[in-house]
């Protein structure tokens, strides 16, 4: 019977039926409508900021000289003037105007307290912070996945209740006390990992992405666990385990099949909270990043960079939400892309 | 006197073959259920034999044991005690007890010696694999191939299993398939493994009445074919008198019954029996249409609905619903009849303007329900309300019964909190439901108890006109008998008129005074309940009538 564990391991379709894909073009044609959405949104979420930002009652400059709440060294004309070379001294909807144009040739402005680019301080950031909620995610889909696959499939009734009320603590445990925990007992007191300093090698990203990991492994495993009780609990898991499969076959073929598709959703959407997690991780690592630019920035209200911020955000969340849904029809083939409805005629 | 379906017994002279010969011999079965309320027991004490070649109906109403029983024969009890001992002999005098057997063993049992058809095939079949995949499946499980040779043999087993252009089907997804030829995938994939033995867990009760007919014959072919025997589970003695050679009836975790098909249905010995008979709907019913029926309401004044050339076309190769007329007098019983996709529904929803026609009218109390909108369509939904098929379903899992009576009384505004309460338990009593059940939800409530609140809350209102959409087809015999006397009942009473949805004639013909056949959307024959049944006049009428299970029984005398 050891056929049937490789044959598991193998694959998840039990034997080569193709699958009958809709054509290339009407993929294309789905990317390209998908991507025209994706523009849509930006151009939201950047006037969204822009409003929300600039319509404060504060202005840029002043706070810029003031930062801190100390008195302005610069004359009521030095700070006219710094409006002026910024622009903040026009009418709302032309500063509006003027930014957005910007925008479009790739021009975020200027970070109001370093000088520096909005992008070139972002694509600065960008790869440490890649690294980590790359391998935060990757953590949080083994571990989520594991914990999720154990507590179904154990025969041991204490074994399962613990595995069940894992996920809610790991809700429960904010990321910044974790944090500081793992440094506290790992770094300080076995001496491993050490973890702070900005490192940026593979054992400094240990703690800093189990960290940041643990509250999405503990949302997949919730949200795995209930998808794969609801699938074993259909009939047609009973179906393959009478046509002779073994449990782990009926497990990992059939209920992981149909058990998955919500946390794919999922995924999709907590990659925007890796990048929210990202801000407290850096900052309890000192680690270098997109979560410690915006956490300065926002404390100096440095505006051109929070936009930018959120600006990068929005890019990866329409960007993984739009990955999940070219996913999605791969592990569930009733899904059609490009049809407007499941079962409907393609688009 | 033919008998059609029947096949000859192996051995119909011999009373009790030895144990010996047997195939499968079921001794002492226990299972106990865990419960919060303690341990329930659910099969108490089951001796079963099968014999090579032979098929068992195993008889009885939901909840006695039946499924738990298959589920144990084929090691799958899950968390449930079992007790007792199942043994099955293999060709080489080899014997295993299924009870005891280990996992590795039992996966050789399941699928390769005990083949199993499961119930509800829209929910046995696995929704994201192709049904190509999953038949080839089977076929690896049990045999040494390539993935090549599983696909060539999976097709063939969808031949086998009376598919038309097996390669073709093997790509599709179940969602994509019919009722009928998704139960023929999971008949593909029991055979895969080539058992000789078949459980098949009321293998059509979801299926139209002639598509589960040539299912069936279908199934009865390959097994005479290949040698198998069977264990038919089944709440329909109809089916079990058609295609059994022995009959099993079970009771409450109990056999209260066993023995040839004849004996059983002829001299019932025990009273669970005897009422089951009665309560079957067979077509010679005494309470059928022969019996006299009051309608007092009946034929005073213009009809209740009048539809003209009604024709609804979703854009599909013909419209669903192709130019129905019909005629529904105040107080009598309209009955649609016809397969699943003959345009029944369709035509239903019409009716009450809950779908608009492509054209045609619909004349509800000579109102043109099509031309109304908005209020004036919602002011005339008093005169009409909707029982459904599936209770559990039709009603909110978090709603009392009254709760859910009183909805439509709160939707349109008819009195204050408590009166509507206070109508909600008298209607409740009216359909037969205790005032003691007022504040149940449908998880504490039967299938039958249910379909009763649906009932009262389609009445709350008074309407002229209650739609009832196979309003019994989920329910077991008994009840089903005990719900369309109800409906009877009311009808007597409040003169309500009833469009009834089947695609059951015997049931039909227990409630309707006049049936409408409808086939690929239009009424071939439309009669007179009692001329419908004497002299059938379309072919579509006729393969209907030939596929009421129960045929063969219906044919010979029953001792009351």
């Amino acid at each position: 019977m050891g056929r049937h564990a490789h044959a598991v391991a193998r694959r998840t379709r039990p034997a080569g039926f193709g699958t009958a894909g809709p054509g290339t073009g009407t993929v294309t044609r789905y990317v390209l409508r998908r991507l025209f959405q994706a523009l849509l949104v930006l151009w939201a979420a950047y006037t969204a900021t822009f409003a929300l930002l600039y319509l404060l009652p504060s202005d840029p400059v002043s706070l810029m000289l003031r930062g801190g709440g100390e008195e302005s060294f610069a004359t009521p004309e030095q700070e006219a003037e710094l409006r002026e070379r910024w622009g903040f001294d026009q009418p709302p909807a032309i500063q509006y105007l003027t930014m957005l144009g910007l925008a479009l040739t790739g021009d975020l402005g200027t970070s109001l307290t370093t000088g520096q680019p909005v992008v070139a301080a972002l694509a600065e950031a960008l790869p440490p912070t890649a690294q980590l909620a790359g391998a935060a995610l990757v953590t949080a889909v083994l571990l989520g996945g594991g914990v999720a696959v154990a507590a179904t499939y154990t025969r041991s009734p204490l074994l399962a209740r613990f595995l069940t009320a894992l996920p809610p603590v790991g809700v429960a445990m904010p990321t910044f006390w974790v944090g500081l925990v793992l440094v506290q007992v790992v770094s300080f007191q076995w001496g491993l990992l050490t973890a702070l300093g900005g490192e940026t090698s593979a054992a400094g990203l240990v703690l800093p992405a189990l960290t940041l990991s643990l509250p999405v492994a503990a949302l997949i495993a919730q949200v795995l666990s209930d998808g794969l009780r609801a699938e074993l609990a259909r009939p047609h898991t009973t179906t393959a385990r009478a046509k002779g499969a073994s449990r782990a076959r009926v497990h990992l073929a059939h209920a992981l099949s149909g058990g998955v598709l919500p946390t794919l959703t999922l995924v999709g959407v907590v990659t925007g909270e890796l990048l929210a997690g990202a801000v407290v991780v850096e900052t309890v690592f000192s680690r270098p990043g997109i979560g410690r630019i915006t956490a300065t920035a926002v404390e100096a209200q440095d505006l051109p960079l929070v936009q930018g911020v959120v600006l990068l955000a929005a890019v990866v969340f329409v960007l993984a939400n739009l990955l999940v849904d070219l996913l999605l029809p791969l592990l569930d083939p009733r899904v059609r892309i490009g049809a407007r409805r499941p079962g409907g005629a393609a688009a | 006197m033919t008998v059609v379906h029947r096949p000859t017994p192996p051995d119909s002279t011999a009373a009790a073959p030895d144990e010996a010969d047997a195939l499968l011999s079921v001794r002492d079965l226990r299972v106990d259920h865990a419960t919060r309320s303690g341990r329930h027991r659910a099969v108490d004490g089951v001796d079963l034999d099968l014999f090579p070649g032979e098929v068992l109906a195993l008889v009885g109403e939901s909840g006695s044991g039946k499924s738990t029983t298959a589920r144990a024969i084929l090691g799958l009890s899950g968390r449930a005690r079992v007790g007792g001992r199942i043994l099955l002999h293999g060709s080489g005098g080899t014997r295993t007890d299924v009870l005891t057997a280990t996992e590795r063993r039992l996966r050789q049992v399941r699928g390769g010696e005990i083949g199993f058809v499961p119930q509800d095939p829209a929910a046995a079949l696995n929704p994201v694999q192709r049904v190509g995949a999953q038949v080839a499946e089977a076929v690896r499980l049990h045999h040494r191939t390539d993935r090549a040779g599983a696909r060539t043999n999976a097709v063939r087993l969808l031949g086998e299993a009376g598919l038309p252009d097996p390669a073709r089907i093997a790509l599709r997804l179940p969602h994509e398939l019919s009722g009928g030829m998704r139960q023929r995938v999971l008949v593909a994939m029991a055979l895969a493994g080539g058992p000789r033995l078949l459980v098949a867990d009321e293998p059509t009760s979801a299926l139209d009445a002639t598509v589960q007919h040539r299912l069936l014959d279908h199934l009865d072919h390959l097994r005479s074919e290949q040698n198998l025997s069977m264990l038919l589970i089944t709440h329909d003695l109809g089916v079990a008198a058609d295609r059994a050679h022995r009959i099993a009836v079970m009771s409450a975790g109990r056999i209260v019954e066993q023995g040839p098909a004849d004996a059983v249905l002829h001299r019932p010995g025990h009273t669970y029996t005897r009422a089951l008979l009665e309560a079957a709907p067979g077509l010679d019913d005494p309470t059928g249409a022969d019996a006299p029926r009051t309608d007092p309401n009946a034929n005073d004044g213009p009809p209740l609905v009048r539809v003209e050339n009604l024709i609804k076309d979703y854009g599909g190769p013909e419209p669903a619903v192709a130019g129905v007329d019909l005629t529904l007098e105040r107080g009598r019983t309209y009955a649609l009849v016809g397969e699943s996709g003959s345009g029944k529904t369709t035509t239903a929803r019409t009716v009450i303007g809950l779908t608009r026609p492509t054209s045609g009218s619909v004349l509800f109390d000579g109102v043109d329900l099509t031309s109304l909108r908005g209020s004036r369509l919602r002011r005339m939904r008093r005169r009409f309300q909707v029982v459904y098929q599936d209770p559990y379903a039709s009603l909110d899992p978090r709603t009392g019964a009254a709760a859910s009576v009183a909805e439509p009384l709160r939707a349109f505004r008819v009195g204050d909190r408590a009166w509507r309460r206070a109508r909600a338990v008298e209607l409740l009593d009216r359909v037969g439901l205790h005032a003691s059940t007022a504040d149940r939800r449908p998880g504490e409530l039967s299938g039958g108890q249910l379909q009763r609140v649906a009932i009262a809350r389609a009445l709350a209102l008074e309407p002229d006109l209650v739609v009832c959409d196979e309003p019994v087809s989920a329910l077991d015999v008994r009840v089903q008998a005990r719900i369309l006397d109800l409906l009877a009942e009311l009808q007597r009473d409040l003169g309500v008129a009833y469009l009834f949805i089947s695609h059951d004639l015997a049931v039909v013909r227990r409630v309707a005074h006049r049936v409408g056949v409808m086939h690929r959307g239009r009424i071939v024959e439309e009669a007179d309940v009692r001329t419908l049944f004497a002299a059938p006049e379309h072919e579509h009428t006729h393969e209907l009538l030939a596929a009421v299970p129960g045929r063969a029984r219906a044919h010979r005398e029953i001792p009351v």
